[in-house]
């Protein structure tokens, strides 16, 4: 093996390393502020369940979406009911609370902590209408 | 062009399968997901899981010289690939692929059939794109690994080469890609360095000489969530080196051009398009000129 090929091998390590310590000191900058201070906190399947408790109508329309994903944003744009949750997923939360800001959008806005997988979200930007009864028939 | 029954057969049955396995939803994939096209694969946040299977045939191959010129190709006349490749998502912003071609080589009825060179490929999203940002790019680190599996032109048993499946050299790849793909038109460019090993190859070491490939990409979306790219690609490598001395004169300039068509018929499946002619457009020189068509279904599963 010549030197060429030890020095590219080390460059590769070197450069999954410096980006796996990049990554994690991105999701670290996330803020963790308690739920209700911070403008999108992380919603899990429980904190929907208290919402939906409180909802007029039982049931709430959650609109999922990502900071990366250019579709998104002419889908939040169209959103016109006001009740529309916002669920920032697959994106951590920081960027969420960006691009909400960046956007002036005025509807409730949260973090995924398990919806997404409970509701099978796969995709963005997609909507789920949930109501007490459907989520209780979700299995955990 | 010419694609043989097996690999129509076997384009139906992935086809047929895939189609059965597509699920209904309300949510559609996104149209801005793509990259500078030099990885077949790319996983985007949502993806944890994803399949390409790809058929492909490659003909019309010439010998550039040292001066550009073009001549026949003494090897096969085509060549036929099924590519599998699998990509698995290590977090939201790193994942990695492993590319396994099957390949068979044809040349006046005879054909030799050979597991191709696999590729081990890494990819950091250092920086991910925007939608209230738009000039902001995806900016993604790559690295990637070739291994001499197949066999080279110099390993050969056969004067006609059909058993030549390979470079015969394993190769590292570095590099970045850079991408803008939140609006209607789309564009980027990636740059690889290419390092690839000395090895012994008959009864000479060979080194093909450090590269370089860069990739210019331009993109526009179709409506809903279908795309068409192309790109220009350029190869450099340094002169050659055979038993350890400069070969003078050997070094490669490629130059080739792409277009691939992306369709989504449905969530999470993506039918792939593409068309390739190496070697027939600016200044090239030591290098095999060719032109590829392939049709690809990618398939996310998680």
């Amino acid at each position: 093996m010549t030197l060429n090929a030890i020095n590219c091998r080390l460059l590769s390590a070197v450069i999954v390393l410096i980006g796996s310590c990049f990554a994690k000191m991105e999701a670290g900058a996330s803020p963790q502020v308690a739920s209700g201070t911070s403008a999108c906190p992380p919603m899990d399947r429980t904190k929907l369940m208290r919402l939906l408790e409180d909802a007029p109508e039982k049931r709430l329309n959650l609109v999922f979406f990502s900071g990366w994903c250019s579709d998104c944003s002419a889908h939040l744009k169209k959103i016109n009911d006001s009740s529309a949750i916002l669920v920032g997923i697959f994106d951590n939360q920081a960027r969420i609370e960006k691009v909400v800001a960046r956007m002036r959008l005025a509807n409730r806005c949260y973090t995924d902590s398990g919806l997404g997988k409970l509701l099978e979200v796969k995709t963005v930007p997609a909507e789920r209408f949930v109501t007490l009864d459907s989520l209780r028939k979700v299995p955990r | 062009m010419r694609l043989n029954f097996s690999f129509l057969f076997c384009l139906s049955a992935i086809f047929v399968v895939q189609l059965a396995l597509v699920s209904p939803s309300v949510s559609l994939a996104c149209a801005s997901c793509g990259s500078g096209s030099d990885d077949p694969l790319i996983l985007w946040p949502n993806e944890q899981l994803k399949s390409y299977l790809g058929v492909s045939t490659s003909n019309r191959f010439e010998t550039v010289d040292t001066q550009g010129r073009l001549g026949r190709e003494s090897g096969p006349t085509s060549r036929d690939a099924l590519t599998l490749a699998l990509g698995k998502a290590l977090r939201n912003d790193l994942f990695m692929t492993v590319t396994l071609p099957f390949q068979q080589n044809r040349l006046s009825g005879a054909s030799l059939r050979s597991v191709g060179d696999p590729l081990l490929a890494v990819r950091w999203t250092w920086l991910l794109p925007d939608f209230t940002a738009p000039q902001q790019p995806q900016i993604q680190l790559m690295a990637s690994h070739k291994f001499a599996h197949a066999r080279s032109q110099q390993e050969v048993g056969r004067l006609d080469l059909l058993d030549a499946f390979g470079t015969g050299l394993p190769e590292t790849k570095l590099g970045v890609d850079v991408f803008w793909g939140q609006s209607p038109i789309k564009g980027g460019f990636a740059v690889g360095a290419l390092f690839p090993e000395e090895r012994i190859l008959g009864r000479n070491s060979v080194f093909a000489g450090n590269g370089l490939r860069s990739t210019a990409t331009l993109g526009l979306s179709l409506g809903g969530y279908n795309k068409v790219l192309a790109g220009v690609v350029r190869e450099y490598r340094e002169e050659r080196r055979d038993g350890g001395r400069r070969v003078a004169g050997s070094e490669v300039l490629a130059h080739s051009y792409f277009l691939t068509l992306d369709w989504t018929p449905a969530n999470l499946q993506t039918l792939r398009f593409s068309f390739s002619d190496r070697g027939r457009i600016l200044t090239n020189k030591n290098m095999i000129a060719a032109s590829a068509f392939s049709v690809a279904w990618l398939s996310t599963w998680e």
